[in-house]
């Protein structure tokens, strides 16, 4: 009698690679949604990631490589330490970085960057953007007043996706 | 071992000509067809078998049914042992049941020699569906080995078939999962078939670790593949509606996981899993919690390594 070979566990995907490219399609959404200075229209279009983060990092290399910001291709930076002359047009922050966030605003500030983060109350430090998890569901917090500071026009679709501080 | 062979198969025809009934005996196609046997001509059997059969004297005898689906057997394993959908198999099997049907119970030794020739075409059923059970092949596998399932339970109704069921099911779900990751896009049907073979599995054994594993991982992987599949263009109306199918099928996913991790909570495929589950829920926590577990096995794992290694 023959026996069937079984491989008994099938094999797992990634879930932080799942989560990161979510982010990555988020960033991407904000490129379209969001106006940068004049000064930013030209050249690359920079996006930094500050902290350890290498899914999101990896994603956005593959955004990167597929598609552009309109004119301007994109330019992947893993960040180490912030520089005051440093351009970035999107700056996302990762949740081991944030007590050096005050840091980053200080010296980033009214820069054409959109500071984006991922933990509860960031938008009252100074982030434009903040991830956050609503029913197990990845959304955005979104200070107009933030975005504003750093010079960046948001617009009303993206508003109107963003969720509400409690 | 051929003459064994031989001499065998000389006795069994012997012993069942002796119980054939004297109109069959007189039919000469019938006679010629058990000396073709002798003879290892199986064409020649096969033809004058089927040319004594239609002589209604003979055909009216559940011996001569009998006859007929041996000299088929033998047929099938002469010429067309490799083919897995041998006609010559079906044909001796067709004939088989028809001489059971015609059988009076008294008959218990006539009986017991159908099944046993019944129960060697289900083995080749079964092992020609376990030998073929791949990516490229599966849909004859099944129906052969559906035949072999559908014999057994015919001869040997007490028989418990459900080890054999589960491992075949198991077996076939890894096919389709491996169909469903070549292609996920063309083949949403292949996941059905998937789950179907899952969830006869569980039904059978609802405490399968490998299918309450496999069914979670099933739909864990549906979830992340429906975020992975999208493009960077998705717009943020459609992720929304993503993210909550997303968060649904997690959800599915988290009951059969559980009960995995419960029957075997030492398991390090199911920890993770949990942990990845968790993960695409959002609920960091609780993930980072079953990483801890998972570190916290892999060290004990190493541990007794080096214990078993001081031994």
């Amino acid at each position: 009698m023959g026996f069937f070979l079984v491989s008994a566990f099938q094999q797992r995907e990634d879930a932080a690679v799942m989560n990161a490219h979510q982010k990555a399609i988020f960033l991407y959404n904000f490129t379209k949604l969001i106006e940068w200075p004049t000064d930013y229209k030209s050249g690359n279009f920079v996006i930094g990631v500050y902290g350890s983060y290498i899914p999101l990092v990896n994603e956005l290399n593959k955004l990167a490589s597929t598609k552009t910001a309109g004119t301007q291709k994109f330019e992947i930076k893993e960040v180490a330490s912030i520089e005051a002359a440093a351009k970035y047009h999107i700056l996302f922050v990762s949740t081991d970085k944030m007590l050096q966030f005050a840091d980053v605003t200080s010296k980033l500030k009214g820069h054409g960057t959109l500071l984006v983060t991922e933990k509860e109350g960031m938008t009252k430090k100074g982030s434009a953007i903040n991830f956050v998890v609503v029913e197990n569901k990845i959304k955005f917090q979104l200070s107009k007043a933030n975005a504003e500071k750093q010079q960046l026009k948001v617009s009303r679709d993206l508003e109107a996706f963003a969720v509400k501080e409690e | 071992m051929i003459k064994r062979h031989t001499y065998l198969l000389g006795l069994t025809l012997w012993c069942v000509l002796a119980c054939i009934h004297a109109s069959a005996q007189q039919n000469p196609d019938f006679v010629a067809a058990f000396n073709y046997v002798n003879l290892k001509q199986a064409d020649s059997a096969r033809a004058r078998i089927d040319k004594a059969i239609k002589d209604s004297a003979v055909a009216k005898e559940a011996q001569s049914w009998y006859v007929r689906g041996f000299i088929y057997k033998y047929y099938y394993t002469s010429k067309e042992v490799n083919n897995q959908s041998s006609p010559a198999r079906a044909e001796a099997l067709r004939s088989l049941r028809k001489a059971l049907s015609m059988l009076p119970d008294t008959s218990k030794e006539l009986r017991g020699s159908i099944h046993a020739n019944m129960k060697f075409i289900a083995a080749k059923y079964h092992n020609d569906a376990a030998k073929s059970l791949d990516t490229s092949n599966y849909q004859l596998p099944i129906k052969n080995f559906e035949m072999y399932m559908e014999i057994m339970r015919q001869i040997e109704p007490n028989m418990n078939l459900k080890p054999a069921e589960i491992e075949f099911n198991l077996a076939l779900s890894t096919i389709y999962t491996s169909l469903y990751q070549a292609n996920s896009r063309t083949r949403s049907n292949i996941l059905e078939l998937d789950k179907q073979a899952l969830n006869k599995v569980l039904k059978l054994d609802p405490n399968s670790v490998t299918a309450n594993y496999n069914m979670g991982i099933l739909y864990y992987n549906q979830a992340v593949y429906l975020i992975n599949n999208s493009d960077f263009d998705t717009p943020l109306t459609s992720l929304n509606g993503i993210q909550d199918d997303q968060v649904l099928l997690f959800k599915k996913s988290l009951p059969f996981t559980e009960k995995a991790y419960e029957l075997d909570p030492k398991k390090a495929e199911t920890i993770q899993a949990l942990s990845g589950i968790y993960f695409g829920l959002n609920e960091y926590d609780k993930s980072k919690l079953f990483q801890e577990k998972l570190d916290e096995l892999k060290k004990e794992k190493i541990e007794q390594l080096k214990k078993d290694n001081q031994h």
